[in-house]
């Protein structure tokens, strides 16, 4: 650990806090960052860090997973997608494809990218057949994808789009009875693309202490410590503790991209359900590069557990911060990085899959939180 | 700028890890349209400033990079302390 964030480990076991205080951040990254650093080990045991929705392949809808995997099956297209994307698995039965990659291996032309460029470099390759990109993710992919149709696509690239939004997550859980948390930490590259004004209602509308991080032990631990002491001295703000990235309205390019490309939406999250204007979707002027008007929806209601989360799954309350991974009960014995049964433990992004690839495998012993999830 | 001697270039042959939240912080080397050559531990790639139009940026600049995408610019000790934190991230998911 770096001199600055021994610092701030120092002031925060300085501080005189109450029994129990837990703090929720809302990005894969974040939760990387405390669980390779061992930041829950270090600090003093009435913190608890609670990694909440920060995964976008997590809670991208199962029908959209459902809809691409037949899309790739069923029409002659290439479908690309984000590495992670291609092992989520759907609810179907047994003898039929549950993934993308499951699909491929049936042979459809199925390939991961890392970038929207790439999407478009094999449109351009492959002039004669329909490219659709399923892209799933946060403010900070799904700008990208904006960025890439305002620049011009190829004609034949379609994008099959399941890109959220972060905040309207939390503030659900703020406006629910029980949000689970104390103070927030917030996204730092979510905040460098919006802006970090995204999360004022946090601290205006519900009292609750807030401050933007980066993805260094130190970052983390001066936000940590941020939230703690407005907690402490009943006065919250909106602390910025990744000012080198972080600035007053984001990146403007990249939000008028958004706007110009993208409109926003009432959105189904995986498990969760639809949540207010949390959703992204091509708008009227990119139409022709919207692959939910270009073909049809193999959507199937009579489809068993259509939209759920895969039996036995606690992947929702994952997500939604209700419990930690290693209370699920398919968690390290049915359920692992090898053969994963819920998104959680295939994504990268995932808290199951983080906790699991840094050993935090052993059950935690938090009755409260077992007992108010029973 | 150093980087340290046995640091590797993992992330960005394997995006596995950065793919949604973190980005990748690397160097332009030089500019062509909204295309930037970028490097970093002697790996280069294609990056768009598509999304930097707000945001001059030239040759020798640092910029964090998503998904193929620049969305911010920043300072050389700053990609310097985030690739040593990636560096020990990488070490501890290979471990």
């Amino acid at each position: 650990m770096s001199d600055p964030a021994r610092h701030w480990l120092e002031r925060i076991r300085a501080l005189a806090l109450p029994p129990r205080v837990r703090i929720m951040n809302v990005c894969g990254g974040h939760e990387r960052a405390i669980s390779q650093a061992g930041l829950r080990g270090a600090l003093p045991g009435n913190i608890e860090l609670i990694p909440g929705p920060g995964c976008p392949v997590c809670i991208c809808p199962e029908e959209d997973v459902f809809e691409a995997i037949q899309l790739a099956l069923n029409e002659d297209i290439i479908m690309v997608a984000f590495g992670d994307m291609l092992r989520v698995p759907v609810n179907v039965p047994k003898r039929e494809a549950r993934s993308l990659e499951q699909a491929r291996s049936l042979g459809a032309d199925v390939r991961p990218i890392a970038s929207p460029t790439e999407a478009a470099q094999i449109a351009r390759a492959h002039p004669e057949k329909p490219v659709v990109f399923f892209a799933a993710g946060f403010e900070t992919t799904t700008a990208p994808v904006a960025a890439m149709l305002v620049e011009g696509a190829p004609d034949n690239l379609l994008v099959l789009l399941s890109g959220r939004l972060t905040w309207p997550a939390v503030a659900m859980l703020l406006e629910s009875d029980e949000p689970g948390f104390d103070a927030l930490v917030a996204p730092g590259h979510v905040a460098t693309v919006m802006g970090p004004e995204e999360w004022a209602f946090v601290v205006d509308q519900h009292g609750i202490p807030a401050a933007v991080a980066g993805f260094t032990p130190e970052s983390l631990l001066a936000a940590l410590y941020s939230t703690l002491r407005q907690l402490l001295e009943d006065r919250c703000f909106l602390d910025n503790c990744y000012p080198e990235l972080v600035r007053p309205g984001g990146n403007r390019a990249a939000r008028q991209q958004l706007q110009l490309a993208l409109d926003v939406s009432n959105a189904n999250w995986r498990g969760i359900g639809v949540i207010p204007d949390s959703g992204y979707t091509v708008n009227r002027t990119y139409r022709v590069h919207d692959a939910r008007r270009q073909f049809p929806s193999y959507a199937d209601d009579a489809r068993k557990r259509a939209g759920e989360m895969p039996p036995g799954c606690d992947c929702a309350q994952v997500v939604l911060g209700k419990i930690y991974p290693n209370e699920c009960r398919l968690f390290g014995v049915a359920c692992q990085p090898r053969h994963p049964i819920g998104p959680c433990m295939v994504s990268d992004e995932g808290a199951c899959r983080i906790w699991w690839s840094n050993g935090l495998r052993e059950p935690v012993n938090k009755p409260e939180r077992a007992a108010a999830t029973t | 700028m150093e980087y340290p001697a046995d640091a590797g270039v993992a992330p960005l042959r394997s995006i596995r890890g950065f793919s949604m939240c973190l980005g990748i912080p690397m160097q332009i080397k030089n500019i062509d349209g909204f295309t930037a050559r970028c490097e970093a531990k002697g790996v280069e790639r294609d990056v768009s400033l598509f999304m930097m139009q707000d945001q001059p940026v030239q040759p020798g600049d640092f910029v964090v990079v998503h998904v193929g995408y620049a969305i911010q610019k920043i300072t050389p000790r700053e990609a310097r302390s985030a690739w040593e934190l990636y560096d020990q991230m990488l070490g501890a998911g290979h471990a």
